[in-house]
């Protein structure tokens, strides 16, 4: 008996120690549970995924940018203008002006010559950037031009494979050299065009030029727009955080701003608690040059940004409601609510979502079964047939929550010149692509506008024409009988009840489309979503018929973002050969001779590839670059042909809702291109802290945001 | 010195001796032999909270197979508009109470309100409950609080209808005297889509409007987007119709009053014409007419999905999947798991060791990685495959540890002993002497497993490992799992399954305990 | 009974060992996804990989990452991961261990005592009204699913009452009073599953217990009620409860994804999942090694536990 009753004595102890332990520790909590004060404004909001590495070099996505915005400066920055009393800016205007960089000048004449690979009057490829004397870190070391040549060496180090080297030799913005000393072809950074001339200005050398000024000198929005990509890491600091290969691999790494430990500000606001997957915390950096630069006034007034990971919708939506956090997205469920809300937003999103259709008629062919034909699909009637046959409105209001329906490539978020907030689809070139597409005559209705008004890229009774002369020729040459059905695989990434939806609408609007056709009740859409995350490639391979894919970005430069639909290495009709395939174009503004003038007496014609216009379009004509109005023809000509593959169908643009607190406001509500709404920098406080925290109380506890 | 209280005194006057002689052989018992299930059922009986639980049971069940049947809605069914509607009774509504009767209390802006208003005062077919409104005033300024009707809320919507549909809408309408159709309004007076997106395709905007942006008290802007109603002298709404324009020769026999051809109801485009409809009576007007499914009035007793799915005919059929499922699920562990166990715990020594280390390496493969490798390498014809990993590859192995602790328990009692050195074989021992001694505890472990597999099914749906929910099939762990994003913003639609899988599991649990109390039969006769 | 001891964890071992080998062949013949975004330079996410070794024959890598374990235990680094690229895996796993571990152990220690003694109140008044009332309440608060209590809990408790937090605390001083406060939450609605569960167990084995013949023989004997109960009958019916206070400590461990999800707990439950979503090699195969180490270890401690608990039973002999 003796011994049972130790044990049992054993197992009470236990349990009384660890509640102990639960009670008795009664000492503050000091990490970031901060108290409301007086007098402090603070910003909290939250994210569903932490972020994991904010260091400029390597950085993934999105969410490791949340930190990054608040720590870092740029040389060059865009700003609301003043307005003439000086109190209040000019939210719909915005200027360029000098940040941490005090001078640009365009130094190509100095570095002509064969190891630059810069001709006699060529401009606009060598630039000199002198910077602030002013600059420190969080902890007062100072910042020179020589850090800057520091960080683009460990940018492109060779043995590191850094994930964001190829904005420095790929795209807009290519350096002399770069791509040669990241594959290690040369080991002299010397020879790469990035070096310091003293302490305090360095110089940039460009393979192909890039004019960073207007004409009278002053800043273009380029110079943000390309230069803000320069990384600065603290030399001391990441030499400390490099990480040798471990067995069995041969790259370096590194784990520079992961972490509080591993972290240094040189923006206006410096990382005082970081918490993995839980929590961040961001205060003022007292060495930030702008707090005693008169162009800041009035700006940063947010004291402190706390941001806390908050995977469930639900808890956010209740802490938003208790005054917990001051921004959240509205769950269109409920956005009707909130119609009338004085705090709700809607941002137009520049995503635009197609169906992809498979492009390889040989993949088509290969996977044919006895009985079911799938190379209708390569007939281009036919996937017109389907395109013509979907009701693009009801698409959207059944399947996508916060969408409209879309038509072209690009939405109302592509500036084709953004400088002057030229919006792409309001260009009479690009309403009329639409119109002639979807077979809209602007003579039916009067003015173009009317038309493309018209458009809605439901045309039933045209579709089903389509899909029996499609037929026809099927069956001339032998592809199809009378007996065979079409089936066709819809790839997916995960099964889950959203692409289901998808799935669901487009089949039943097709076999409705198809009623009264050749393929009346022979037509069959299969689900398939064992691709996983392979779904992309698997698709550009050929291994199943269609999916749905959309593109994001470079918004502001429609011509380089055309890349996504004919780059075989990006284009999800990537057996499209768009390298022959010849298109005869008339480009203004361009000599005979086929360099730049831009004069719109001068035209030049040609027949090329498709990727040589691309190339051409966004390269060099000759010695001279085409103005953005001479480039709108060509890019609205490129989008045509590529819409009348119909191998991409453009179906939606989304938007976004979201609401914010009483506790503070934006500059403007009206979106502003290079702005946004002024983000934090121009936001302008209701109430400090603690009358926040009195307000909510005064509330009752919850806030009615209706 | 307490006096003992149990003892009783008993009187010897009721008593007399038995004669021997009397002593009957030849008469059979009258009372025919209590069988053992004969037993459990009769103890089953007496406890009252099972007989509960069964009846329960049976009613879902029965649930499960009417509730599609008698709904004129199928699984497949997707509204478009009509999504994230509450839950509305015919019966309630008609009575007039406020409660199932597919409203919901709003408590909204002046602007907000007005909006609702208008299509009462255009189509009146108003949203706001018996047009009975409560003025609140705060320090943010006039707010309405007022019952919302789900099913009128949505208004007119903007259609583009082939010139045949067109035709045909106004035939409908003609002849059935009720009003689709309504004015178009002039496409350059709607909401601008540069200020806000959503407002633009908003067809509920016939009315003259404003935005409100402007300086309040202290000169800041009020930045808001919002459109309040123009009003005229005598306080009514201003419509923005579009003029008639002579291309649309379409005269609609249900004018609004007073309406000399005055405005156009439909405006040319590429499929055929716009026209701006009411979307309940294009409701009706679709169903009876064009798809002639027997749907006239939409009515969701239990509400709807974020989808625009019917949760009742949703949760009819997918409780007959989720029974088929649970109960072939829990039978075939419960059959596996068993006579695993059975033989571990029987024989015991090397054969329990290697059968363990079995269940062991079973159980601790990460099924997660064999889905997504059979996923990428089956293609379609994985879905099978990857619901029997789910569930059968390792869902037996509790239920051989629960069978194995029970033998180890009773094969070295007395009886077992006794019968071994009977010379019974060992199966027999196993069957007739352990396995009813055991068989109260595996009978509740696989009863409980029933509901146990419903909820692994929802919680797998949920994690995106396996997907019901295909074409005109769907599960319980689909809807609640679906429903799970939208507990604070829209709770109806979890309402009703997650009622439906708490009595589910509540009914189960109860039968279950009842259930081993009756097959126990060492609690034989015991009171 | 040593013997066994020593040959279960032997085989053990072994089981582990043919575990771990499975799990890193199954999840290296997985494709490694690497989708290059618009402008992004394939070759160098191409590079990395190659780098790393990931294209080298998987029996080679086998070798590598076990001599990297053994010789330095170094379990790698976080690759896919969004939360955690580039960060020590086995540094993540101990620094979000402790509040899942917490959480759980609170919710043990708030639910065992309470439902046992549920379970023993049901058993003594069997078929009253007592006893029903007992088992509809407990079977009330498992029947919903755990992520429509947890709202509930968070509902009510937290938003709506307002007296606790509506997500657990930042910060690693788990034992100051805020943090624990704002951990109720979670502890209360990871505790019904288990307070239904000891309730439900230790009725039916107490009912069943209690009508044993030595029980009896223990009231003729002149124990009153209560010392039958209390020393016989119910250190028998503890014989299928201990081992799910055991099998509850595993679940400890990996932590109860819906609820760490619901309540913001930066803890291990979401860890794993998202691992295998993300195809992290070093992540997964450190979390899958943790939790067969575990489960396989808790398997041989309940086996051993029966006998302490009831003599009678010796388990693994003929």
């Amino acid at each position: 008996m003796k011994n049972r009753h130790k044990k049992l004595a054993v197992g009470i102890s236990v349990v009384a120690l660890l509640s102990s332990i639960g009670i008795t520790g009664c000492k503050k909590n000091t990490n970031g549970n901060y108290q409301p004060t007086a007098g402090v404004y603070s910003y909290n909001t939250y994210t569903a995924v932490s972020p994991s590495n904010w260091n400029a070099l390597t950085y993934r996505d999105n969410n490791d940018r949340q930190i990054m915005t608040y720590i870092t400066g740029s040389l060059f920055e865009y700003d609301f203008a003043k307005d003439d009393d000086d109190d209040e800016w000019e939210t719909d205007e915005h200027i360029v002006s000098y940040a941490m960089a005090t001078d640009l000048k365009d130094v190509s004449g100095e570095y002509v010559g064969e190891d630059w690979g810069i001709k006699e009057n060529e401009k606009a490829k060598a630039w000199k950037i002198t910077l602030r004397q002013d600059l420190k870190w969080e902890d007062g070391t100072p910042i020179k031009a020589t850090d800057y040549v520091y960080s683009m060496r460990e940018q492109l180090n060779p043995d590191f494979k850094n994930f964001r080297a190829d904005s420095f030799y790929k795209g807009a913005l290519v350096i002399k050299g770069a791509k040669d000393y990241f594959d290690r072809k040369q080991t002299d950074f010397a020879k790469v065009g990035f070096f310091a001339l003293d302490d305090y200005s360095f110089v940039v050398i460009l393979e192909q030029p890039l004019q960073l000024l207007k004409a009278d000198g002053t800043l273009s929005y380029k110079a943000v727009y390309n230069f803000t990509a320069f990384p600065l890491v603290k030399r001391d600091l990441y030499e400390s955080c490099k990480q040798a290969p471990i067995t069995g691999s041969a790259l370096w790494t590194t784990n520079y701003n992961s972490s509080k430990a591993t972290t240094s500000s040189y923006g206006p606001y410096k990382l005082s608690y970081f918490q993995s997957g839980k929590l961040y915390v961001l205060e003022k950096n007292e060495n930030w040059y702008g707090w005693k630069d008169e162009r800041y006034k009035g700006q940063y007034r947010t004291d402190r940004i706390s941001c806390e990971t908050v995977a469930e919708y639900n808890t956010a939506w209740m802490k938003f409601q208790k005054g917990e956090l001051d921004g959240i997205g509205i769950d269109v469920s409920i956005a009707s609510d909130y119609k009338g809300s004085d705090q709700a937003y809607f941002t137009p999103d520049d995503f635009v979502g197609s169906i992809q259709l498979q492009s390889s008629k040989e993949s088509l062919k290969k996977r044919e079964t006895a009985g079911y034909d799938k190379e209708i699909l390569a007939q281009t009637e036919f996937r017109k047939a389907l395109s013509l046959g979907l009701d693009r409105t009801a698409y959207n209001v059944a399947c996508t929550t916060s969408s409209r329906a879309g038509f072209g490539l690009f939405n109302s978020m592509h500036y084709y010149d953004v400088e002057n907030g030229k919006v792409y689809r309001d260009s009479e070139q690009a309403k009329r692509v639409l119109c002639e597409i979807y077979g809209v005559n602007v003579e039916d209705y009067g003015s173009l506008d009317s038309a493309v008004n018209a458009v809605t890229g439901y045309d039933p009774t045209l579709a089903k024409s389509l899909v029996d002369s499609a037929y026809q020729k099927a069956k001339a040459a032998g592809e199809i009988s009378d007996n065979d059905k079409v089936r066709l695989t819809y790839g997916a990434a995960v099964d889950n009840e959203i692409t289901r939806r998808y799935f669901e609408n487009l089949n039943a609007q097709w076999q409705t489309m198809l009623k009264g056709t050749a393929l009346e009740g022979r037509f069959e859409l299969v689900f398939d979503a064992s691709f996983g995350g392979e779904w992309a490639n698997s698709f550009r391979a050929g291994a199943y018929d269609i999916c749905q894919a959309g593109w994001r970005g470079a918004a502001w430069d429609p011509g380089y973002f055309l890349l996504a639909y004919l780059d075989p290495a990006y284009a999800y009709s990537a057996s499209w050969d768009t390298k022959n395939h010849s298109l005869t174009f008339t480009v203004n503004g361009v000599n005979a001779q086929g360099t730049a003038t831009n004069n719109s007496t001068d035209s030049y014609q040609a027949t090329m590839g498709l990727m040589d216009w691309y190339d051409a379009l966004n390269g060099k004509w000759g010695t001279g670059t085409l103005d953005e109005n001479f480039r709108l023809p060509l890019i609205a000509r490129m989008e045509k042909e590529i819409l009348a593959q119909y191998y991409t169908v453009p179906i939606s643009n989304n938007y976004s809702a979201s609401l914010t607190s009483y506790k503070f406001d934006y500059a403007t509500y009206d979106y502003n291109r290079f702005m946004e709404y002024g983000g934090l920098r121009y936001a302008s406080y209701n109430y400090d802290d603690l009358e926040w925290k009195k307000f909510v109380q005064r509330q009752g506890g919850t806030l009615n945001y209706k | 010195m307490q006096e003992n209280s149990t003892e009783k005194i008993i009187e010897n006057k009721g008593f007399q001796f038995a004669d021997k002689s009397v002593r009957n052989d030849k008469e059979t018992f009258s009372a025919e032999p209590v069988g053992y299930f004969k037993d459990a059922w009769r103890r089953f009986k007496k406890n009252k909270a099972s007989l509960v639980a069964t009846i329960i049971i049976g009613s879902l069940i029965l649930f499960a197979v009417l509730a599609p049947i008698f709904s004129p809605y199928t699984v497949a069914y997707q509204d478009d508009y009509y999504k994230f509607r509450t839950p509305k009774n015919p019966v309630f509504s008609r009575m007039g109470w406020d409660f199932w009767d597919g409203c919901s209390k709003k408590t909204l802006p002046e602007h907000t309100f007005y909006y609702y208003l208008a299509m009462g005062e255009e189509t009146n077919r108003t949203p706001i409950k018996r047009n009975e409104y409560e003025k609140i005033s705060t320090d943010k300024g006039e707010y309405y609080s007022f019952r919302l009707d789900g099913y009128e809320e949505i208004g007119c919507v903007f259609l583009s209808l082939t010139n045949a549909e067109y035709e045909r809408l106004q035939r409908y309408q003609d002849k059935t005297l009720t009003q689709v159709l309504y004015p178009t309004t002039d496409p350059a007076l709607r909401p601008d889509e540069k200020i806000n997106p959503k407002l633009s395709t908003d067809a509920n905007y016939w009315y003259e409007y404003k935005w409100i942006t402007g300086r309040d008290e202290n000169g800041a802007t009020i930045k808001q987007k919002v459109l309040a109603p123009v009003f005229d002298e005598n306080g009514d709404f201003k419509n923005i119709y579009a003029k008639y324009s002579g291309k649309d020769s379409y005269f609609s026999s249900m004018r609004t009053e007073g309406e000399i051809p005055l405005y156009d109801y439909a405006i040319p485009n590429q499929t055929g014409v716009e026209v701006r409809v009411n979307y309940y009576e294009y409701y009706r007007y679709y169903h009876l007419e064009v798809l002639k499914d027997g749907i006239e009035e939409p009515i969701f007793l239990f509400g709807t999905t974020q989808a625009g799915k019917d949760v009742f005919t949703c949760l009819g059929s997918g409780a007959r999947l989720s029974f088929f499922l649970a109960f072939t699920v829990s039978l075939v562990n419960m059959l596996i798991g068993g006579i695993y166990g059975a033989f571990e715990g029987y024989y015991g020594g090397g054969i329990d060791l290697a059968m363990e280390r079995v269940s062991d390496i079973l159980n601790a493969v990460p099924f997660m990685i064999v889905i997504t490798l059979l996923k990428m390498h089956l293609g379609e014809t994985s879905q099978l495959l990857v619901l029997f990993i789910a569930f059968f590859l390792t869902g037996w192995i509790s239920m051989a540890k629960r069978t194995r602790m029970q033998f180890y328990r009773f094969k070295n009692r007395e009886y077992a002993l006794a019968a071994r050195t009977l010379g019974a074989s060992n199966t027999r021992i196993m069957v007739k002497h352990i396995f009813p001694n055991a068989i109260g505890t595996i009978i509740t472990g696989s009863v409980l497993s029933i509901p146990a597999t419903i909820f692994s099914e929802s919680s797998l749906s949920y994690l995106g490992i396996i997907n019901l929910n295909t074409g005109n099939m769907t599960s319980v762990g689909t809807l609640l799992s679906n429903a799970q994003p939208y507990l604070t913003t829209y709770p109806y639609m979890i309402l009703f399954p997650a009622g439906f899988i708490c009595l589910l599991m509540l009914s189960f649990n109860l039968f279950g305990n009842g259930l081993r109390d009756a097959f126990n039969p060492s609690l034989r006769g015991v009171e | 009974m040593f013997r066994y001891v020593l040959k279960r964890i032997g085989l053990m071992f072994l089981s582990f060992i043919i575990i771990m080998t499975a799990c890193f062949f199954l999840v290296k013949m997985l494709p490694l996804v690497v989708n290059a975004t618009l402008g992004q330079d394939a070759e160098i996410a191409e590079a990395q990989i190659v780098a790393r070794g990931y294209r080298d024959p998987i029996l080679v890598q086998y070798v590598a990452y076990i001599r990297r374990i053994i010789t330095q235990w170094d379990w790698g680094v976080g690759v896919n991961m969004p939360e955690y690229v580039g960060q020590g895996v086995w540094g993540v796993f101990i620094e979000k261990l402790p509040p899942t571990v917490l959480i759980n152990a609170y919710s043990t220690l708030f639910a065992v005592p309470l439902g046992i003694l549920l379970g023993v109140y049901a058993a003594l008044k069997k078929n009253s009204w007592q006893d029903h009332a007992v088992s509809t309440l407990v079977m009330v608060l498992v029947s919903a699913p755990s992520y429509v209590t947890a709202f509930l809990v968070q509902y009510l408790l937290c938003f709506k009452l307002g007296w606790l937090p509506l997500t657990m605390g930042a910060g690693t001083e788990y034992f100051t009073w805020e943090t624990f406060r704002s951990m109720l939450p979670a502890v209360f609605s990871l505790s019904f599953g288990s307070i239904a569960g000891y309730a439900r167990f230790t009725r039916a084995e107490l009912t069943e217990v209690l009508t044993g013949e030595y029980l009896l023989l223990a009231r003729a004997k002149g124990l009153t009620r209560r010392q039958c109960v209390t020393r016989h009958a119910l250190r028998n019916a503890m014989v299928p409860v201990f081992p799910s206070v055991i099998a509850e400590f595993i679940a400890v461990m990996s932590g109860s994804l819906i609820i760490e999800k619901i309540f913001a707990v930066p803890g291990v439950g979401r860890l794993y999942l998202t691992a295998i979503t993300s195809l992290d090699y070093d992540f997964f195969m450190m979390l899958s090694a943790f939790y067969t180490f575990i489960g396989l270890v808790a398997g041989i401690v309940v086996d051993i536990s029966y006998g302490f608990i009831d003599p009678r039973i010796r388990v693994g002999e003929k």
